[in-house]
């Protein structure tokens, strides 16, 4: 992709040396084993205090409320060395946008049956709860007429999925409430793909602006 | 010895472990229409202030101490194990015809379509008998559901009994 990162273009090699590095080997090290090797930097017991005695993986070495590497880019890009509060939804609150996509789907909810999408093909466990559901906050349901088990489409401007309500008080008002690892109803299909952190540019996963809308049973 | 079932409801969070363990222990078919001897539930009940009450409840057979289910069954499946006191069966001569299931407050007797007879919650009476605890209590991590012995129960000076809930409910014959 050729982007400009002395690191990227070393390799991938070079990329697993650097998310290793710190344990006392490289991937060379460990292509010339053929069995598992002892990582020489895991000695028990673990001394705490290495960072404080030696200084963080920070330009000035000290734990920074205050980001040095932030505070040294650019600031057309509007990012804040101190950690100052920023809506996740302020690349989606125009009017319009707003008044088409009034829910906060909130993505992050989790079932201590559910890894991620890893279990939900497990009978017994999927037996717990068959299908997608939306938790919907009581006040919201009321209004919109939903009951529960009713048969339900989240959409966004970037896609749509469909799933069964669940009414609740355990959320807030506006705030739809849903996991990820569905295969059939995808979450990350509603969220669009310039939907990131400013900061770090990872996908914001976990929120977007949806609605939500009474479908005919399939 | 005579066991008890104690249900904590303070401590249970629905997350369905002890159901984990029913299915396990009774290899349940669910495929095969089959449901769990276990139930939770997390009911959300509106307060008059305004607020919710959440109910988290894990139940199965009550096993109680005079099971209506017994001398409803007209072939005698039913009967009560002298040694742990839970309600078991022998479904040998079951005819399938659910009287158990409809005598049952709780709903705890299944009529299992494959082979058309009934099925319960023995309480995992063989595991009891061998110093074990029910796969539903092993599988319980907040302490929520325990079986302790009859004289244990009385000693600890709880009301929480699964059974205790059918006096509260007024289902007893008066």
């Amino acid at each position: 992709m050729d982007l400009d990162d002395d690191l990227l273009k070393a390799g991938h090699e070079a990329c697993v040396d650097w998310m290793i590095d710190g344990c006392g080997l490289t991937v060379a090290d460990l292509k010339a084993h053929d069995k598992p090797i002892k990582v020489p930097a895991a000695v028990w017991p673990v001394q705490p205090g290495k960072l404080l005695k030696d200084g963080f993986k920070t330009p000035s070495g000290k734990f920074e409320f205050y980001s040095n590497a932030i505070a040294a880019i650019d600031p057309k890009y509007g990012l804040d060395p101190l950690p100052s509060y920023r809506d996740p939804l302020e690349d989606q609150n125009d009017p319009e946008t707003k008044a088409a996509y009034p829910f906060y789907l909130c993505t992050g909810a989790r079932l201590p049956h559910a890894i991620h999408s890893r279990t939900h093909e497990t009978p017994w466990l999927r037996s717990l709860r068959p299908d997608p559901t939306i938790e919907v906050y009581t006040t919201d349901a009321e209004r919109l007429g939903l009951q529960n088990g009713e048969p339900v489409e989240l959409y966004s401007p970037y896609g749509k999925i469909r799933m069964k309500v669940k009414v609740t008080a355990r959320s807030q008002p506006g705030v739809l409430m849903t996991l990820h690892g569905y295969t059939e109803a995808n979450v990350n299909e509603l969220i669009g793909r310039n939907h990131l952190d400013p900061y770090s540019g990872y996908p914001g996963f976990k929120g977007m602006r949806c609605n939500i809308r009474k479908v005919q049973e399939a | 010895m005579k066991h008890v079932f104690v249900f904590d409801q303070d401590k249970c969070s629905a997350c369905s472990a002890c159901m984990m363990g029913c299915l396990d222990q009774n290899d349940t078919d669910l495929a095969a229409g089959d449901k769990c001897f276990r139930q939770t539930f997390d009911n959300e009940i509106p307060l008059a202030d305004g607020g919710t009450y959440f109910a988290y409840i894990s139940a199965a057979c009550m096993h109680c101490v005079d099971a209506p289910c017994i001398p409803a069954c007209p072939v005698g499946c039913l009967y009560k194990d002298p040694e742990t006191g839970f309600t078991v069966y022998d479904n040998t001569n079951c005819i399938g015809c659910k009287s158990c299931a409809m005598a049952c407050p709780f709903g705890a007797p299944r009529y299992r379509a494959s082979d058309g007879k009934m099925v319960k919650c023995d309480g995992c009476n063989e595991r009891v008998k061998n110093g074990l605890d029910p796969a539903c209590v092993r599988a319980c991590s907040f302490g929520a559901l325990t079986c302790v012995t009859e004289e244990e129960y009385k000693a600890s000076g709880s009301t929480k009994a699964c059974n205790a809930l059918i006096d509260q409910l007024g289902l007893r014959k008066k």
